[in-house]
């Protein structure tokens, strides 16, 4: 078996187990959800830009470089709502 | 009182002469390793313990760091850690707060890692990273959920690089501990007294920089069939590669980024220590 398909049965994994977790409000379970969630995608980028044949070229940078600044914008996003909601108390 | 205060004063002295220390430190080391030139990593001042006592030596030693992170890390996840020398339950909440956490930690990272990315040191294995400062700030303010966010940003950001591979599980666990190590040993991380300061030094800049590199540069070592960058490489040119480029950014950014973000995350009720419970009975 080769390392890509079982990092992809490890995400799956992770992710049932942490859907079956969180339906039974077990503590943990969302985070072993985002875990799963964050791992597949992370081969779903893997493949995404093995397919296309990124990888090869030249143009993994810029793609890249742009790819992380949106996730910068995301996650400063995630910080901003969560930042204000904490300070509502919530 | 006076006699007080010149102690005090005196104790600042000399946290800003360490802090000095460690930075000149590792300007040297960059300056020492542009003006021996990138492809002579045999050459340079940070590879010289590598090479003098060998690669059995940190074969060894990366072994025994190797099993303590990783036992570390699954303990973390399973609830438990280690405070006051004993082996203790710790409650997580993790609910949407700490959740968010994790994301925004590993989205920023991630992203932080990939934007900067292009420039590449050990093509497939390792490229110039300054987004590393934000790791140890992460665990510094976050702690197991920051780190936690680190390790899986660094994982996407492998992807987005193009060196995903057996080996970034080694990065996993070691992005994971440059985040730990600070928020695990240092004692005051307010940032806003001699002490904080000088254990930062100590702790998120030396240990946890040499923490990483050597826990990651073992786990390329043990997998060197699989993996396939040779034993001489992972020693002779990755492990220094991995400190220098850890601690170098550290040592500058991450002490005014968390004076910085300390206040307002402990205002909001975000830190660390305002989130966890820990079972000593």
């Amino acid at each position: 078996m080769s390392w890509d398909i079982a990092f992809v049965a490890v995400g799956l994994i992770l992710l049932i187990i942490g859907v079956v977790m969180w339906i039974t409000r077990t503590r943990g379970g969302l985070v072993l959800l985002a875990l799963g969630v964050f791992w597949l995608l992370t081969m779903l980028i893997y493949y995404a830009y093995t397919y296309a044949g990124i990888y090869e070229r030249r143009a993994l940078y810029p793609i890249s470089n742009i790819i992380g600044v949106v996730l910068i914008i995301a996650g400063l996003v995630i910080a901003f709502v969560y930042l204000k909601k904490a300070k509502r108390g919530g | 009182m006076s006699s007080a205060r010149g102690w005090g004063a005196s104790l600042w002295v000399i946290s800003f002469i360490i802090a000095a220390l460690f930075i000149a430190l590792f300007l040297y080391i960059g300056v020492d390793i542009l003006a021996k030139g990138l492809d002579k990593p045999h050459e340079w001042l940070v590879t010289q313990p590598f090479v003098r006592l060998g690669r059995d030596f940190w074969f060894i030693v990366g072994g025994v760091l190797w099993i303590i992170g990783t036992v570390l890390f699954f303990m973390e996840v399973l609830g438990w850690t280690i405070k006051g020398w004993r082996l203790v339950r710790q409650i997580i909440r993790w609910d949407a707060v700490d959740v968010s956490i994790v994301a925004l930690t590993a989205t920023i990272y991630g992203g932080a890692l990939a934007a900067t990315g292009g420039i590449p040191i050990i093509p497939g294995f390792t490229w110039v990273r300054p987004a590393n400062a934000l790791s140890p700030l992460f665990g510094i303010l976050f702690g197991v959920p920051g780190a936690f966010g680190c390790a899986i940003g660094n994982f996407i950001a492998d992807a987005l690089a193009g060196y995903l591979s057996v080996g970034s599980i080694g990065g996993f666990i070691g992005n994971f501990i440059i985040a730990y190590v600070p928020y695990k040993l240092m004692r005051d991380q307010t940032f806003r007294t001699p002490r904080s300061i000088i254990e930062f030094y100590i702790w998120g800049v030396l240990v946890s920089s040499v923490w990483c590199s050597i826990y990651i540069s073992w786990w390329l070592d043990a997998l060197e069939p699989v993996i396939g960058l040779p034993r001489a490489l992972v020693w002779g040119w990755f492990a220094p590669w991995v400190i220098f480029n850890n601690a170098f950014i550290t040592a500058i950014v991450t002490p005014i980024l968390s004076f910085i973000l300390y206040p307002p995350i402990k205002a909001r009720g975000l830190y660390w220590a305002d989130r966890i419970t820990f079972v000593t009975s």
